[in-house]
């Protein structure tokens, strides 16, 4: 099976690279233990691309950024802002009405 | 501490009949046979390794690395038809050691070799569409000079949201409904816990005659979450990355 083929669907571009991150960091075969080198922290180093990749802004530099978006939040917030506008609209109209009556 | 230059970076385990001379692999690799398989092997850069393991390590050569070891890895598998890639940055410190690991492992690998033979592997996600907001949504629309604008404005922030925690619950049951219909195709699953906007994150392990099939119910599957306000996101042929776990490794 070549995974070239044409039943590749999204890895070829650039999108991909988070795919591509989440595999090779969390995924395959892991080793622990003395055979394994241990002058260069290895096992550290793994940890630290970890933390690397919990950085919200790396992760969105590289296009991971599913968790970052909830909608029903994102639309509240909006539809918040929105309700604010109006009801300031409406505080403002209250106020010309008061002083057009002290000033009447 | 001992302070070593040269280094072995292994890429990934590949039966022992398998030959390199087909990968076009971007980086030079060899073949370390020992135990009844053989290693994809190559020389570890030591002092860039080192440097991505320093603080402030630039987002650039990780992503290079992660590129070129998933290259590796997929050119392995095309040359050799199975393996089991290792994680990034797996490094030991000779070829001596790499033949201690394959012969202490090899009764695992093998059989892993064996199971995995003939498959790869598929992400699918299943996520609230972002672009696509609820269809039956009421719009918010200016109020009409209103009598008890604050009393109005709490009704309605109630009936949205019960109505968003409705389609919530409708949304969620078709993800998981979708999910079980792609796990009835696929020999193994490795189910991620869903989170925010994402209700399914699964990875499948599919044999290669299986393939159409899937791929077929995925994208039926496709069009009919899509009338939910729901995106179903495949990606894939992967090595078998998920699938290639052994506990047995943990030594």
């Amino acid at each position: 099976m070549t995974l070239q083929s044409t039943t590749s669907r999204e890895v070829a571009g650039s999108a991909a690279l988070a795919d591509v991150l989440e595999r090779v960091l969390d995924r395959g075969v892991v080793i622990v233990g003395d055979i394994v080198i241990s002058v260069l922290n290895i096992e550290l180093l793994t940890l630290k691309v970890r933390l690397l990749i919990a950085s919200v802004d790396t992760a969105q530099r590289m296009g991971i950024d599913w968790w970052v978006h909830d909608p029903f939040l994102n639309s509240a917030a909006n539809d918040a802002a929105v309700e604010t506008r109006q009801l300031k609209e409406r505080v403002a109209e209250l106020e010309r009405g008061l002083d057009a009556q002290k000033g009447g | 501490m001992i302070v070593v230059q040269q280094a072995v970076y292994m890429y990934a385990v590949v039966p022992a009949n398998s030959r390199l001379d087909a990968i076009p692999a971007p980086v030079d690799v060899r073949l370390i046979r020992a135990g009844g398989v053989a290693v994809v092997a190559g020389d570890a850069d030591v002092a860039e390794l080192g440097r991505l393991n320093q603080t402030g390590s630039d987002a650039e050569q990780l992503a290079t690395l992660a590129t070129q070891h998933d290259a590796v890895v997929r050119a392995a598998m095309s040359a050799a038809g199975t393996v089991l890639p290792f994680r990034l940055a797996t490094v030991l410190t000779d070829d001596q050691a790499v033949c201690a690991f394959a012969t202490e492992r090899s009764t695992e690998m093998k059989a892993l070799l064996e199971r995995l033979a003939d498959t790869v592997e598929w992400g699918v996600r299943i996520s609230v569409d972002q672009q696509r907001p609820a269809q039956s949504r009421p719009e918010s629309r200016p109020e009409p000079a209103a009598e008890r604008p604050g009393t109005m404005h709490l009704a309605r922030r109630r009936r949205e949201l019960a109505e968003a925690q409705r389609q919530g619950a409708e949304r969620s049951d078709a993800a998981r409904n979708a999910a079980l219909e792609l796990r009835a195709d696929v020999l193994d699953t490795r189910p991620n816990l869903p989170r925010g906007a994402v209700l399914v994150d699964d990875v499948y392990l599919v044999r290669n005659p299986d393939l159409p099939r899937f791929l077929d119910t995925a994208d039926r599957i496709r069009t009919r979450l899509a009338h939910d306000g729901l995106q179903l996101r495949l990606t894939g042929p992967w090595p078998p990355y998920s699938f290639a776990r052994s506990e047995a490794f943990h030594v």
